[in-house]
């Protein structure tokens, strides 16, 4: 059965390129525009993974990660935070809240396509060509 | 992957928090420190930068890479707002749209063009610390792999609190074995606390691991990034490979720490609200249109045959009509959007020419939610553009001049827009001096517009400055004068099946209304009978019609005819010889003739008869046939005649060629 991703970010270009490539890589896909959304969209069915951006309105992106961290039934679940900050604070940050990893932005599809297959122990199929985006 | 969907989305994303960044920063004028504005730019200007430089749009990445910094300044109030910033500021909208124009056609690379800006943006941003360069510098390339096998000794002791994180000891386990060859792998059971007092999400166990492999130091410690804690693992290499194995330690990142924002307005422009493609919007309208037509088709049919015991079908089928009109108007509102999104380009542009004529100007702007068809919005930016610049440039007075008439200092121009009886009505008013009539007249006579006898009203000669060939500007100035006139902005709004008026007193301003329907997918039309054929006109472009009394039609040598009307002379348009069709009788005396406006002139079109007046969808005859002279469309009647829709200027331009090649080729009589 497909894994499902949640990506959370106020920019529809981010969630329609994350999705994008998760899509193709197999991964059922569900959106929120902002971490109140990405909340919402937890009660209406499974979600694997979470691909959350820190800057957002609403509600911030290590506030999400809080709050599902308060959820029992997303204890456990990998969150990935999108962030364009190469400092370390904002990834003991991100840890503080709960985040399972990072990755900063600009990143190549690729790669996030490689740590979520990490984070959810799954094979990585990519493939040989290198896609420049 | 094809892209193409996330470039084009990001560009209507980009266009838009273009459009909110302009809006926020004239915001700030007022406002100068709103943490609140000074975020919203921010989120702005980063978002367009992670997106563009995502998709490989290094121009407007680079760009707006320095931009942020800047802004990023300003938020922290770092640097403040002046005057000369705001102005290089919202420059630097103008060189983003252009950037983005750029990528739009493909052209992702080159910000050079732009690059005094950026200077700019440096020189402003002096003062606080310099950009770091780290940031700017394109990903590290991959160090190359190591040729020779190393021996690591890896220590690895996951934080206690890993699970609770979504993390697994496994996954980074998995992720060295990826990485070359375990030779042992030892477990540190001593952790491990008796089991009454074990914490089940807690991780105890620790692992020292002899790994074999050809890659870097760096690559192995890559593994452990998400553990975020360098005290969790240590790694060293056994065998001696001194430039390898040892790599350079990590620098610290020398950009300060940035402090995260929280914003907690909402962006209710995007609320429950989703991007469709226009076409496809148009696809379903055009259906329904389709769905309506049929559904009247049916209604009369059921209507003709239907007795007493077909009431419960025609009861059905009356039903069904009210479902479809319903469903009809709604779907027609799916092609509107608020008219914000044109307005909000104003504030922008008032600024600019008060600036450049040095006349302080106010502007004001009302119903800007009032929702209006897209194609209408997208059509009617430059007229209205081109009012709001008049009203700057021609009606504001200079401030002397308003000082002097016991006037405010500052100018008003002052925008409404709202619904009236099934139109949209734009208002565009200044509070300067009015129309100077004498002068209008003065210069209509000296172009020739009008003779110096002829007596006018006040409507008429306000309705002189739409007249091609007319142009009141005294001097040709930067704003004004840029080839564009009236009788365009007029022809524009026609176009869209609108109008437009004056309303002016002198010394208290002038007020242009325009009026325009709701959408361009139906309209008011009048059914004409000629011969066997309906054809519909624009209501819009009726005047009156009346039955020729004898001798009023009078056939001038080449072939024209003309009639009188009220003493004046109107060139007759005769339908029935245009299209080919047999009318019931070749007499205008027998026949009507419809009187219609048309560039601001008449014309009387000669018909069969008036028929009932009723909306009709329209349909292109373009995109379904091809392009006729003298019809700008087609729609489908009741019964399911197809009926063409006329283009009055067209239909002239066609009598008059056919009069001559009338004159040309034999002879033929007029009735």
């Amino acid at each position: 059965m497909s894994k499902t991703a949640l990506i959370v970010d106020d920019s529809t270009t981010m969630r329609r390129m994350i999705g994008l490539t998760l899509h193709e890589a197999g991964f059922a896909v569900v959106e929120g525009a902002n971490g109140q959304e990405g909340l919402n969209r937890l009660d209406g069915g499974p979600v694997d993974i979470i691909i959350a951006d820190v800057h957002m309105p609403v509600m911030d992106g290590l506030s999400m990660v809080q709050a599902v961290r308060h959820r029992d039934d997303h204890r456990f679940t990998p969150i990935l935070i999108l962030t364009t900050e190469k400092s370390d604070n904002m990834k003991e940050r991100g840890k503080q809240a709960g985040a399972s990893g990072w990755i900063v932005k600009p990143f190549n599809p690729r790669q996030l396509h490689e740590v979520v297959c990490r984070l959810l122990r799954l094979p990585c199929e990519t493939s040989s060509e290198t896609r420049r985006l | 992957m094809n892209l193409d969907p996330v470039i084009q989305g990001f560009l209507d994303e980009a266009g838009d928090l273009l459009s909110d960044f302009e809006a926020a920063l004239l915001e700030l004028e007022s406002d100068p420190s709103n943490p609140e504005t000074l975020n919203r730019i921010f989120r702005c200007a980063h978002t367009i930068k992670g997106n563009s430089s995502m998709l490989g749009m290094d121009g407007v990445a680079g760009f707006t890479h320095v931009l942020e910094d800047l802004l990023d300044k300003l938020r922290k109030h770092e640097i403040v707002l002046s005057p000369p910033l705001m102005d290089t500021l919202l420059r630097s909208v103008d060189a983003l749209k252009e950037l983005l124009t750029d990528a739009k056609q493909g052209q992702f690379m080159d910000h050079a063009s732009h690059e005094q800006l950026l200077k700019e943006f440096r020189s402003f941003a002096v003062g606080g610390e310099p950009v770091s360069p780290e940031a700017d510098a394109p990903p590290a390339p991959a160090e190359p792999p190591i040729a020779t096998e190393t021996l690591y000794e890896i220590y690895f002791a996951p934080p206690a609190e890993l699970m609770r994180r979504g993390l697994d000891p496994l996954q980074f386990l998995q992720a060295l074995a990826d990485k070359g060859e375990f030779l042992q792998l030892t477990p540190d059971l001593s952790r491990l606390p008796s089991l009454g007092s074990m914490e089940v999400e807690n991780c105890y166990l620790t692992w020292t691991i002899w790994l074999s492999s050809k890659r870097s130091k760096s690559e192995i410690e890559g593994c452990f990034e998400f553990i975020g804690d360098p005290t969790a693992f240590t790694i060293e290499a056994l065998s001696f490979n001194d430039d390898v194995g040892e790599s350079k330690p990590q620098s610290p990142s020398p950009s300060a720490p940035k402090t995260e924002t929280r914003n907690t307005k909402p962006e209710a422009l995007d609320a429950g609200s989703i991007r469709v493609a226009i076409d496809k919007v148009d696809k379903l309208i055009n259906l329904v249109g389709e769905l309506v037509i049929t559904q009247s088709i049916v209604a009369q049919v059921v209507a003709n045959y239907a007795e007493e015991k077909h009431s419960i079908l025609a009861e059905a089928v009356a039903q069904m009509d009210r479902y479809a009109r319903e469903l009809h108007e709604r779907v027609l509102t799916v092609r509107m959007i608020p008219i914000k999104t044109l307005f909000s380009r104003f504030p922008r542009l008032v600024r600019d020419l008060a600036a450049a004529v040095d006349k302080p100007v106010a502007l004001e702007i009302f119903g800007e939610d009032t929702e209006l068809d897209k194609t209408v919005i997208e059509k009617i930016g430059d007229p209205l553009t081109h009012l709001i610049r008049n009203a700057v440039d021609h009606g504001i007075e200079p401030v002397e001049d308003r000082l002097a008439a016991g006037k405010p200092q500052s100018g008003t121009v002052r925008i409404d827009a709202y619904q009236q009886s099934g139109n949209i009505h734009i208002d565009i008013a200044d509070d300067g001096k009015g129309l100077d009539r004498g002068k209008i007249v003065a210069k209509a006579i000296q172009n020739g517009l009008v003779s110096p006898d002829q007596a006018l009203t006040e409507d008429e000669i306000h309705g002189l400055i739409f007249r091609p060939g007319f142009s009141t500007a005294a001097k040709v100035t930067e704003l004004s004068g840029r080839g564009v006139g009236m009788d365009v902005v007029k022809r524009n709004v026609e176009t869209l099946g609108g109008s437009i008026t004056i309303q002016s007193e002198a010394g208290k301003g002038t007020r242009f209304r325009i009026k325009l329907p709701l959408t361009l997918a139906i309209m008011d039309g009048q059914a004409l009978q000629v011969g066997e054929q309906i054809y519909i006109l624009p209501l819009v472009a009726i005047t009156e019609s009346v039955r020729p009394a004898h001798g009023s039609v009078h056939c001038l040598t080449g072939g024209a005819e003309i009639i009188m009307i009220r003493d004046k002379a109107l060139p007759i348009v005769r339908l029935h010889r245009l299209f080919g069709v047999v009318p019931k009788s070749e007499d205008p005396t027998q026949g009507l003739v419809v009187i219609v406006d048309y560039e601001g002139r008449q014309a009387a079109l000669f018909v069969d008869e008036l028929l009932a007046q009723q909306q009709v969808v329209i349909k292109s005859l373009e995109s379904n046939f091809s392009k006729v002279e003298g019809v700008t469309g087609a729609t489908i009647l009741g019964d399911g005649r197809v009926a063409l829709i006329l283009d009055v200027p067209g239909l002239v331009l066609l009598s008059k060629e056919a009069g001559k090649s009338a004159t040309e080729g034999p002879r033929r009589k007029a009735a």
